[in-house]
């Protein structure tokens, strides 16, 4: 019994911890900047107002940014759920060298792809696609493939039977009509729980884009924050503003999409 | 069970695939290697160096304590943030009333930008106007209340500490595996008398092998990427007490244009992730025959 309530008390602290700091952002980001600064602390108040918010909408191109972070994130979420989609499906059958190939897609997910910076700079500028979002997007698809590889894959694994296959074969349907008829339709779900991984992926990250763009119509919403401390040096609540905007669309597809995100990532990591 | 197809189909399914491979993850590191060995500012001529641009970065303070540094994060990433899931996943696999609720706030954190916890955190720290200093003065610990961030000690660890909390990832990878163990194990077990404890300990613990190398694997190839936390939290600052290795080929690459130093850098780095994956799997191969 004891054990029980120590338990629970624990799981209550950690719960605090983890999401009392983001809590407090959300609450701040409402008040004026002077009354933060006497009260830092306060959870309520009576001048919350949604000021903050129209400041940095339309002090700073922030929409375009949020936009630019959408083009992104969704164009390199197709690409690269649909190139994973198709080899996935080759790794339904049986062919030569498909160990090595399967670690060949798969090997990635375990490399610092930080390392390469320039590399990366380097490609793209020579493609023209410095300071673009098609350069952004091209990265982001080539560095995640690996990651929907994963979730696509092991998702057919479980849904797609070898006999379906099979008997779509002796039916007389050749392999590409199995691929758009039979296999297709039966993984979509999983191809759509690695669409919703991609998205996240691209929508958060900020080295890549810091690299590969320079203006405002390249700027991804994660890279315009990585700039607030030195674009608001006192301002606070309204950088507080700016990072709820950042936040709020990968929050909001959290709070609808949890179930699939949460069993999504342990079948991928659970199974194999 | 599997039915066959030539080669040439599975190449048609396979090739986006492979180009985009190719292009991100096998011709950067090809491409790594011989740049390394030259001078170059990413415009003008390359001039050769031969091993010049190692033997610079082995005498320069703020690669070997990015090195370090790296290697620190690692470490905690290993023997802190991964124990902190497990035990975690641990006490929600016992499903506690609301195990649900936890588990899916637990996670909030994986799924929001590192940039935007880093300057989260930044504002936390804030040594005046910062909760936490407010909450350190509010219960009389006024002392306790420093520059986290612009001290030597306290900066690297408040560089890390955001990383260490958010286990959510960590316990979800865990509490999948566990899931999947035979309830009988611990009835079995139960019957001879095994506590709770001994249960985890000798049959839950080995049962895991396989999550916590994927773990430790992840957690390290996250670290050694890591790059958002020191850079918006302290710029790797005070001094370069909170460099990392991404960080200084960052700084490189964009403040100094040392194109070849950054890449003899990135092979470093490389390197390094190749060495720790490859001692994490021989370790993997021994559990497996000390437990099989």
């Amino acid at each position: 019994m004891i054990g029980k309530v120590v338990r629970w008390a624990g799981l209550l602290l950690f719960l605090a911890v983890i999401l009392l700091p983001l809590v407090w952002l959300l609450f701040s980001s409402f008040l004026p900047n002077e009354e933060f600064f006497s009260r830092p602390l306060a959870f309520a108040s009576n001048h919350w107002s949604l000021d903050n918010y129209a400041r940095v909408l339309t002090e700073q191109p922030m929409l375009r940014y949020l936009m630019n972070s959408l083009i992104v994130a969704v164009a390199s979420t197709c690409l690269g759920t649909a190139v994973a989609l198709l080899a996935s499906y080759a790794f339904l059958f049986r062919f030569p060298m498909r160990r090595p190939i399967n670690l060949l897609l798969s090997f990635g997910l375990f490399v610092p792809t930080s390392a390469f910076m320039i590399p990366y700079f380097l490609m793209i500028s020579r493609l023209g696609l410095y300071d673009s979002l098609a350069g952004i997007a091209l990265v982001y698809a080539g560095v995640s493939m690996p990651t929907a590889f994963l979730i696509i894959t092991t998702h057919m694994r479980e849904a797609v039977y070898p006999e379906f296959i099979e008997a779509s074969l002796l039916d007389g349907a050749s392999v590409h009509q199995v691929f758009r008829l039979v296999v297709a339709p039966i993984a979509f779900p999983g191809a759509v729980t690695a669409g919703i991984f991609l998205v996240i992926i691209g929508w958060n990250e900020l080295l890549y884009a810091l690299l590969l763009s320079q203006g405002d119509g390249s700027r991804t919403v994660q890279v315009a924050i990585s700039f607030l401390v030195a674009t608001y040096t006192a301002n606070f609540t309204q950088a507080f503003a700016a990072m709820i905007l950042a936040v709020a669309p990968v929050l909001v597809i959290y709070i609808v999409l949890n179930k699939r995100i949460l069993s999504g990532l342990g079948m991928a990591a659970g199974l194999k | 069970m599997h039915n066959r197809i030539p080669f040439a189909t599975a190449l048609l399914y396979l090739s986006p695939a492979l180009l985009l491979v190719g292009a991100f993850y096998l011709y950067p590191i090809v491409y790594t290697v011989p740049v390394s060995l030259f001078r170059w500012d990413g415009i003008s001529q390359m001039t050769w160096a031969g091993l010049g641009n190692f033997g610079i970065l082995f005498t320069r303070r703020d690669f070997l304590i990015g090195l370090a540094n790296s290697a620190i994060w690692i470490a905690v990433g290993t023997f802190i943030h991964t124990p902190l899931g497990l035990f975690i996943a641990l006490v929600l696999s016992r499903k506690p009333a609301g195990w649900g609720f936890f588990r899916t706030a637990y996670f909030v954190p994986n799924v929001l930008s590192v940039a935007s916890l880093a300057l989260l955190w930044y504002f936390l720290l804030n040594p005046t106007i910062g909760p936490i200093n407010g909450v350190l003065r509010a219960v009389g610990l006024p002392k306790a209340a420093v520059s986290w961030l612009s001290r030597d000690g306290s900066a690297i660890i408040a560089t890390m500490t955001p990383f260490v909390l958010y286990i959510g990832f960590t316990m979800l990878i865990f509490l999948a595996q566990l899931t999947v163990i035979p309830r009988e194990y611990f009835e079995a077990a139960q019957i001879d008398g095994a506590s709770k404890t001994q249960q985890d300990l000798h049959i839950t613990l080995p049962l895991l092998r396989r999550a916590i190398m994927i773990n430790v694997l992840f957690n390290a190839s996250f670290c050694l990427k890591m790059i958002e936390y020191p850079l918006i939290m302290t710029s790797g600052g005070p001094g370069n007490a909170t460099m990392t290795l991404p960080l200084f080929m960052y700084f490189q690459m964009t403040r100094a244009r040392q194109f070849g130093l950054t890449m003899a850098a990135a092979l470093v780095a490389i390197v390094f992730g190749a060495l720790f994956m490859g001692i994490v799997t021989l370790l993997q191969r021994a559990a497996d025959r000390r437990w099989s």
